[in-house]
């Protein structure tokens, strides 16, 4: 345990030490993610233009759902996601031999390797988005209800890892489909909307799409105080499950891998 | 025995589709698939401390024979011991021991000076403060790369570059090296360098080094035994010099001639390779080495006289073209 | 001839690597489809202020999206930005007597192809599936022009982002204006909802803009919505743009490889 603390600490301070290498891409990285929030604003107020209520949700609710969207995806974007488009990198090029020759767990360290300081900036417009709005709906906030929120955000950031982890194990079997992490990116879309909205689609397609719908559903009814137990448990349980098939995918995958030729 | 193979296979299924749009469209429904033998029953030891060269053609199956040592391959059948580890395990306590270089592909984080890739290889490899700071003291001493310390990776040239890359894979001392073509598109100097590195490390820390190279100057500066391997299979195990009695056919006489004779009378005595007179280069059978140097001696105004073996090169092509 | 030996050289490329393809036609696919979805339930509760399409137009619209996506806009400024630029195989084509846009074109235009052929097939079944019958332009005359706003529309989509590409010949992070530019084309293009819903101020800065010129005016001229007289001026200002940006191309490949210098190996 000591170890992965001192090895993350090193990573920690390598990338940010790599972030202050090109202080000026940092602004442009600044910039581009924030015009990915505010495009996700604008999307959302461009959508109720005509219809200010849709599936249950009012348009602040609707725009609180983004808000939250904005800091889950700041995190996600800043710590994970980098990491999982950089091994679909590695294996597509045949690179991964120097992360499976160290003593550390193959999955951790691929997950942890890279961070993206800068995505942070969606987290923090989120936060200012998601304060006005239940203060513009008269939202009060508990500890109880912060710390929950909060619960949820590591929970859903979890399960979309373990949603991904799969996918990109995939690669391994056919480095074609390195692009792939693309889509997840375009994937992950699903979750700004309510779940709500995919009920009206086919059984199947709502199966694998489930763990999607919950990952922002979830923290926005905490923080719009329509908690719900049973949806609670639910995104408990597919975790649980999504963690374990990630794991048994990622270690069945690094048995194919072939590495590239000398 | 350090490292122990026994019938090691690695196959491969490679998938072969004819050229030409007709080809890809004959590959969508129906695929042909060939299963390519890249190490085929091979079998050797290693002991501790020794120095190996692994040489062979392009193909032949060295990297692969390298990665299944290192833990990266699942080999198809036979067994591999490193250590008294089962390398494909990759259990922590092996990788802590073993380090792979690879001369094509680094692990150096590109934006950074090097030393935070030797921090980060510390925290990973669990090694204690004192102990880092000794041996990073030791291999930049040892490779005389004080003042590239502080340099961004990105910025130093490949020489460098490459000797930044062997200090982050020795950092943790391994007892076990392998080594894949460290010295390729390195200019005569570097490579020097790194024999000479090679060499001292591998006496000063006794630590068991497998060596693959295209170069032969590595393997004849660095390697007295020699494992050569072709299309997966092991063509010659031995000591280096055993290697020219056993495949080497012929000598050369290397003959420095006072007075002008013609070609012919010269091709009399054996097959001539080279005549710039005064100098004359005479390849003549191993077993009638002796008699055809007595003969050039009695018969021609000879200034010197020298018997030679063939270049290592040479033996190691013919081996490769199967001359031998 | 030698440009459809290049061509089917790189059709053939392309053919290998259909399940890339086939990726990166979903990713394309997944927003208007979800977009689809949310209008879905909002006409399903009766919309709101002002009148809304019919779920069979707005079906048609997305799905229209979807296909014009796959035909017509082209991701040609990643290779540009960085394999070519960055990686410096930009060396490789300077060496050739061939034209670098020709050869980029040509490299563009299978994957086009094939994602616009997966794309006809989704609106097909789903046409079939759906047992709809979507809006579609019908006499010969208006075919044709829609035809060549379509075609207008791939020509302004790949001389932007080649400009767009050659932009990372002055900047050391393209991410970041990649980012911006995607951005900027998703909100102006016409791939959210259609242009027609936005608030008039907005609709018309799209409207001045390359962006709606790419897929916007494509989809409801195919879609039958515009009178020929529109279809027309559509054409007039695609064939302005193309003018404008293939001047600017100029400059600017001029200037750019001017300042290019192959990076080392």
């Amino acid at each position: 345990m000591k170890k992965y603390f001192s090895v993350y600490r090193r990573l920690c301070i390598a990338n940010w030490n790599v972030l202050m290498a090109y202080r000026a891409d940092v602004f442009m990285q600044i910039v581009s993610s924030l015009a990915f929030s505010v495009n996700h604003v604008f999307i959302i107020l461009l959508l109720t233009v005509k219809v200010p209520s849709v599936y249950g949700w009012s348009r602040g609710e609707l725009l609180l759902l983004a808000g939250v969207y904005n800091m889950f995806i700041g995190i996600y974007h800043a710590f994970i996601s980098r990491n999982l488009n950089h091994i679909a990198d590695e294996i597509y090029f045949g690179r991964l031999d120097y992360v499976l020759l160290k003593p550390i767990d193959s999955q951790l360290s691929t997950t942890i390797w890279k961070i993206n300081y800068a995505s942070l900036i969606r987290f923090v417009f989120g936060a200012g988005l998601s304060f006005y709005l239940l203060h513009d709906m008269s939202v009060s906030l508990t500890v109880s209800s912060v710390v929950l929120f909060f619960l949820f955000i590591l929970l859903g950031m979890f399960l979309l890892y373990s949603f991904w982890l799969p996918f990109i194990s995939l690669i391994i079997f056919n480095p074609r489909l390195s692009n792939i992490i693309m889509l997840l990116y375009q994937l992950t879309n699903v979750s700004r909307y309510p779940k709500e909205m995919y009920a009206r689609l086919p059984v199947y397609m709502v199966a694998v799409l489930l763990p999607l719908t919950l990952i922002i559903t979830m923290p926005t009814k905490v923080l719009v105080q329509k908690f719900s137990y049973s949806l609670a448990s639910e995104l408990v349980i597919v975790c649980l499950v999504m963690g374990l098939f990630a794991r048994f995918t990622w270690k069945f995958a690094l048995r194919h891998y072939t590495s590239a030729s000398s | 025995m350090i490292i122990s193979i026994n019938h090691l296979k690695k196959y491969y299924k490679v998938h072969e589709k004819e050229p030409g749009f007709i080809g890809s469209i004959r590959s969508l429904v129906h695929r042909k698939y060939r299963t390519v033998p890249a190490v085929d029953d091979i079998s050797f030891e290693i002991g501790e401390g020794e120095l190996v060269g692994f040489i062979g053609p392009n193909g032949a199956g060295k990297t692969t024979t390298l990665k299944c040592l290192s833990g990266l391959l699942y080999p198809t059948g036979g067994t591999v011991s490193v250590l008294g580890f089962t390398p494909f395990e990759r259990k922590n306590a092996y990788l802590k021991q073993i380090a792979l270089v690879m001369g094509q592909k680094n692990q150096l984080w590109w934006d950074l000076t090097a030393v935070e890739t030797f921090l980060l290889n510390k925290e990973i490899y669990e090694i204690d403060d004192g102990e880092y700071k000794k041996t990073l003291h030791e291999l930049v001493e040892l490779l005389d790369v004080e003042s590239l310390l502080k340099v961004q990776v990105r910025k130093l040239s490949l020489g460098e570059r490459m000797k930044m890359e062997l200090i982050a894979a020795l950092i943790h001392s391994p007892k076990v090296l392998f080594l894949d073509e460290p010295t390729i598109g390195l200019d005569v100097v570097m490579q020097k360098n790194m024999r000479d590195f090679i060499r001292q490390y591998n006496e000063i820390k006794r630590s068991t080094i497998l060596l693959t190279s295209h170069y032969m100057e590595d393997v004849r500066q660095l390697a007295r035994r020699v494992v050569i391997i072709d299309h997966g299979k092991i063509l010659y195990d031995g000591k280096l010099d055993e290697l020219i009695k056993k495949f080497a056919k012929y000598k050369v006489l290397s003959v420095v001639l006072d007075e002008y004779v013609m070609p012919d009378k010269l091709k009399s005595v054996g097959d001539l390779v080279e005549y710039n007179f005064p100098r004359a280069v005479i390849r003549v059978p191993r077993s009638a080495s002796n008699v055809a140097a007595a003969q050039i001696l009695q018969k021609f105004p000879v200034d010197d006289l020298n018997i030679e073996e063939p270049d290592i090169e040479d033996i190691i092509r013919d081996v490769f073209t199967k001359k031998t | 001839m030698r440009y459809v030996r290049i061509l089917a050289l790189h059709i053939q490329d392309v053919f290998q690597n259909r399940g890339r393809s086939f990726v990166y036609f979903l990713m394309g696919l997944l927003n208007p489809i979800l977009q689809l979805v949310f209008w879905s339930g909002a006409i399903a509760e009766g919309g709101g202020n002002g009148a809304l399409w019919t779920f069979r137009e707005m079906a048609s619209y997305y799905l229209l999206v979807t296909v014009v996506i796959s035909f017509l806009v082209v991701h040609i400024e990643e290779d540009v930005a960085f394999l070519d630029i960055k990686e410096g195989l930009l060396a490789k084509y300077l060496l050739r007597p061939f034209s670098y846009f020709i050869s980029k074109f040509m490299e563009e235009l299978p994957w086009r192809m094939t994602h616009g052929f997966f794309a006809v097939v989704v609106f097909v079944a789903f046409m079939m599936w759906g047992r709809i019958s979507f809006p579609l332009v019908g006499e010969p005359t208006r075919i044709a022009l829609a035809v060549v706003i379509t075609v207008g529309g791939l020509f302004i989509s790949f001389i932007l982002k080649m400009l767009f590409g050659l932009l990372a010949l002055w900047t050391t992070d393209f991410w970041g204006i990649w980012g911006v530019e995607e951005v900027v084309f998703w909100l102006l293009a016409g791939i959210i909802m259609p242009l027609s819903y936005y608030p008039s101020a907005l609709a018309a800065v799209a409207y001045a803009l390359p962006f709606s010129y790419i897929v916007y005016f494509p989809v409801i001229a195919v879609q039958g919505s515009l009178a020929d007289i529109e279809m027309i001026r559509v054409i007039g200002s695609q064939l302005i743009w193309i003018l404008a940006l293939s001047m600017l191309y100029r400059i600017v490949w001029k200037k750019g490889i001017e300042k290019f210098t192959a990076v080392g190996q």
